[in-house]
Parts: C-alpha cells; structure tokens; sequence
C-alpha cells in the first residue's frame, strides 16, 4: 500500500474542505440571498464540474495557472516557483473541482430556512448578517456537515484533474487513485488491490454517515 | 392615507383576503419596499421614494407578528425573547421598562429554559408577542396573530395584548378580516378593498357608517340594499327598496331623487308577532320567513319583505315567537339603524 500517497490526498482532501468552507458560505449566501437576476449564470458556472470530464476542467486548470498566463506568471515572481506539478496548484484545481459538492449542499440548506425568521430576526433591529450568523448557519448545521463531507469525499477520489495539473510527483502531486493506476500498469495488484478496497471502505463510510445524518435516523423526530 | 394613533392604541387594517392588507403591512415593516410613495412614522420618514429615502427593517424600531409566531426553532423560550433586546438602545429599555414585566403581562416565564418549538400553539404567539415588545419598539405590527387559535385562547390573548399595549403605551396595526377581531381590539380602523384604503376613522364610524357599498359589504353589514330616497320631511327621508318604503334618518342632506345602498345590520332588525303603533322604531314590513340558520346562541334568520333581510335574534326569542320557515312576521327596524350611502 502506498501510504505516501495516502497521506498526500489525505492532506489535499482536509485543505481543499477548509478552502471550500472559507469560500463556500459566503458563495452560497450570496446565490441565496443575492437580488441579482444574472445570479443563475453564476451558479452554473458553480456546477459545471459537475459535468464536465475532469480532464478538461484539468486542462483549462493548467492553462490558467501555467506559466503563460498572467496568475502564473504572478504567482512564479512572488513564490519563486510555477504552480503546476506542485501541491499548492493542485489544491487551486481540487478546490475548482469540488466546489459544487460544498456549495450546492450549503445553499440548499439556507434557503429551506423559513424566511420568516429572517424577517423576523431583521424587524428585532439584527443585521443580515448578523442574522445569517445567529439564525441561518445554527439551523444548517446538516447542509453544512454534508458540504463538508462530500468535499472531502470527492477530492479524495479526484484522477483526470490530479494528472492533468499535477502530474506524479511522489509526495507531492501522486495522490491515492494515480497511485492506484501506477500500481496497475506495473501490474502490482497486490498493491492496487489494497489501496483500492481501503478507498471504497472509506467513501462507503463517509456516504452512509452523510445520508444518516440527513434522515437523522440517529434523531428521534422534533416536535 | 394619514392616521392619528394614540400611544397605547390601536390601528385595525381591516378587509377581505388579498385587499393588500399584508402588503401594506410588510411595507410597514420595511420587508417589502413600494414602487412609489412616502412612508412616515411620527416625524420619521421610511420611505419616500422622491427623495430617495429606505430605511431598512432593523432602523424602524418595529414589532413583527406573524400568523405563525416564527420562532427562532434552535433557540430556547429565553433566548428567543431576548434576541433582539441587545440591539436596542439602553432609552429604549428604559422606557419601556424591565423585559419581565412584558414576558409575566403575556403570562410567559422569562427564563423559560425550553426549547421554543415545543411550545403549544397560544404559547408560541405569547413569546412571539414578548420577543416582539421586548427591545421596546415604538411600533408593533401584527398579521392576523391569533387566526389559527382556538377560540377561548384567541379570546384570552386579545384581551391581553390590548392591555399590555395599553400598558407600554406602544400603538400597533393589527391585519385582520375578522370583524370581531377588528371590533374586540380596534380603536382606529382603515378599511382596504382592492388595494386602496376605502375608508379611515375611529372603528365604530367605521362599522355604523361605512363610506360606500364596498366597505360596507366588507365590513359584514348584513343587508346592501339597493334604494331611492323618494321624500323629505322634518329630518325623515323616505326611501323606496323593492316595492317597500323605509323610514330612513336623514344624517346628511340627501334630495329626493338620490340613489342609495341602504344599509342594515341584521343585529338591528328585530321581528314581531304583531306591529306595535306605539312603538320607537319607524319601519314595520310584513314578513315572510324564509330560513333559520344556528350561529352559536344566535339564530340567524332570513327574511322575506320583499327584499331579503337578515335578523339575528337569541333562541329563546325565535321559540316564544315559534319562528319557522314560512312563518308570517313583521320585521321593524329603526330609522336611525338604516345607513344610507349614496350611490356614485
């Protein structure tokens, strides 16, 4: 079992889940919230990984940060080093990648709050966002646990975006599922096998605790 | 439309489903903002949309009532009463005084640990109540807040809610389509048909002279009757309906020739077995009962005196008269309780 690519995507999944968590809320608050009539493109824009083959997103991903463009470029002058092949442009892809697997189910959840509370909530002379703090986020505490978890449920699993921006850099940019396929080509299957059985263990695992929480079996019904 | 409310008072926003009566209350609050107009409260201004001018929900100083108390579902009986009294300015709490004396008037405990959506349905309105009067508002919003009690609860809580208000001195619009409602708690009332305030006074002007056939069909009196004042003399007007002639006081100067909706309130007929000549009312028409319906105590009966009219009567009454479909009455109503409203 490759426990350095293990580790590796461990690290990338927890980094990508804490960037989505930072980036995500005010996102979905914003696409909850915003009177915009243009906020669909937005969240379309949000979507689009989730459809489109990972290898492309992966490209556009390269491309972007590559040393041609203006980021790249940007980002070589100030940390003396280009993005591609390295941790750092991996996360920007993950984060890219997984960022409807955080924001839908965040959004989803604020908006089922009752508006009501809201009003209510602004009448009693709270901000909006005060009244996102003490009222919307306390009552999407499940939409929240999900976003997270399927952040890093994802980001774990990711492949064709990981190859096309990272590579396979042992401990840097080879993560748990090229290591997988590494092993396969070698014809290790012992190893591949491994790594491969603890991966679904895993996913399963983090799924089923996903869907319990949200039917709160563990929950006896509220009145 | 301009109201004056006195401290402690309150304003009625009465009229059928969907006259605009929440709209106007949401603008109110500051929920919803207007194409156009001006919003003023005492000397402050809301909204005025010449000049620009919005003041968002929390800069109002406002009450919100809904029809459902809309707790806050993760927080206690406690913390949900307290939740606005943080942002309120230290005047303001003084002036209204210490938050338990508002939470003990609406009977709840103000360091009730329990969560709020345990709470029963009259329960829940109280906190609602209490978390809205808590930071000391100067203007309380109410939307029809009692609508889905029962009965004795309803009765309770209005009771209550007028004397806590009564209390803080704060004035309050109340929505509702209940005129029983509108009559228990009102002081003021605006009446809204279609989308614009029809008419505007103290509630029981409201109710005894309704400023045209559409108020006064929304405000339940019983019997609109189309009419023509035919005569005048020494302050009587004589009014034809149908094929009948009513006895009308005449309130306002109105000539012969008029065309008017007569007004009657089925609480001011009364039915007799035989005219009394003596009698004060003015108006005796020969009639035919048509049906009995049971309201509670009161019975409902329809009339036949050549134009339908109802009279409300207590059940004692209709079974010494034994009262029954087909039944041959007088029916007498006073000149002063036919309201005559001008037809346009």
């Amino acid at each position: 079992m490759d426990w350095t690519a293990l580790w590796l995507s461990v690290r990338l999944a927890t980094a990508t889940t804490a960037v989505l968590l930072a980036l995500g809320i005010p996102l979905a608050y914003w696409i909850v919230f915003s009177p915009w009539r243009w906020k669909f493109l937005v969240e379309a824009i949000v979507a689009v990984p989730l459809v489109l083959p990972p290898t492309v997103l992966g490209f556009y991903v390269l491309i972007a940060i590559g040393p041609l463009s203006p980021v790249g470029r940007a980002y070589t002058r100030i940390a003396g080093h280009g993005l591609p092949f390295t941790f750092e442009g991996l996360l920007i892809a993950s984060v890219l990648y997984s960022m409807p697997f955080a924001v839908q189910p965040f959004s989803a959840e604020f908006a089922s709050v009752d508006r009501r509370l809201l009003e209510a909530s602004w009448s009693l002379g709270v901000s909006r966002i005060a009244t996102f703090a003490r009222v919307v986020l306390p009552l999407s505490v499940r939409g929240l646990v999900t976003g997270i978890v399927l952040s890093f449920a994802h980001t774990l699993g990711e492949f064709g975006v990981v190859l096309m921006v990272g590579g396979n850099l042992p401990g840097v940019t080879r993560t748990v599922s090229i290591s997988i396929y590494d092993a396969v080509q070698a014809l290790d299957y012992r190893s591949a096998s491994q790594t491969s059985l603890l991966l679904l263990i895993v996913s399963f695992v983090i799924l089923a605790s996903t869907y319990s929480l949200q039917r709160s079996v563990w929950i006896k019904p509220r009145h | 439309m301009s109201v004056d409310v006195a401290p402690g008072s309150i304003l009625v926003l009465f009229g059928p489903s969907g006259a605009g009566k929440t709209t106007v209350l949401r603008q109110i609050a500051g929920l919803d903002r207007p194409d156009a107009g001006t919003i003023r409260f005492g000397e402050h201004t809301w909204f005025d949309s010449a000049a620009g001018i919005w003041q968002p929900p929390q800069h109002r100083r406002i009450g919100l009532v809904f029809q459902e108390p809309a707790l806050f579902p993760h927080l206690s009986v406690e913390e949900n009463i307290r939740y606005g009294v943080r942002y309120a300015s230290d005047r303001c709490r003084t002036r209204v005084g210490p938050l338990s004396e508002i939470a003990t008037m609406l009977g709840v405990d103000p360091i009730e640990k329990r969560s709020a959506r345990r709470l029963s349905g009259g329960e829940a309105r109280r906190v609602a109540l209490a978390r809205a009067l808590a930071p000391g508002p100067q203007l309380l919003l109410l939307d029809e807040p009692f609508a889905a009690l029962d009965a004795p609860t309803r009765t309770r809580l209005r009771h209550d809610v007028r004397a806590l208000l009564h209390r803080l001195g704060t004035r309050a619009v109340l929505v509702t389509h209940d005129r029983t409602e509108a009559m228990a708690m009102g002081d003021e009332m605006a009446v809204m048909i279609d989308g614009r305030v029809r008419q505007v006074g103290p509630i029981a002007d409201a109710f005894s002279h309704p400023s045209d056939a559409a108020v006064a069909a929304s405000l339940g009196v019983e019997a609109v009757l189309p009419a023509r004042v035919t005569a005048s003399s020494g302050g009587l007007l004589t009014v034809a309906v149908a094929q009948m002639e009513l006895h009308v006081a005449e309130r306002e100067p109105t000539p012969p020739g008029t065309d008017v909706y007569a007004c009657i309130r089925a609480e001011d007929v009364t039915i007799e077995t035989a005219s009394h000549p003596r009698a004060s009312a003015r108006n005796h028409l020969p009639a035919r009962v048509v049906a009995i319906a049971h309201e509670g105590p009161i019975d409902r009966v329809t009339l036949d005196c050549g134009f339908k009219l109802d009279a409300l009567i207590t059940r004692q009454s209709r079974e010494e008269l034994e009262l029954a479909p087909g039944a041959e009455m007088i029916a007498a109503i006073k000149a002063t309780s036919v309201h005559l409203v001008p037809r346009a």
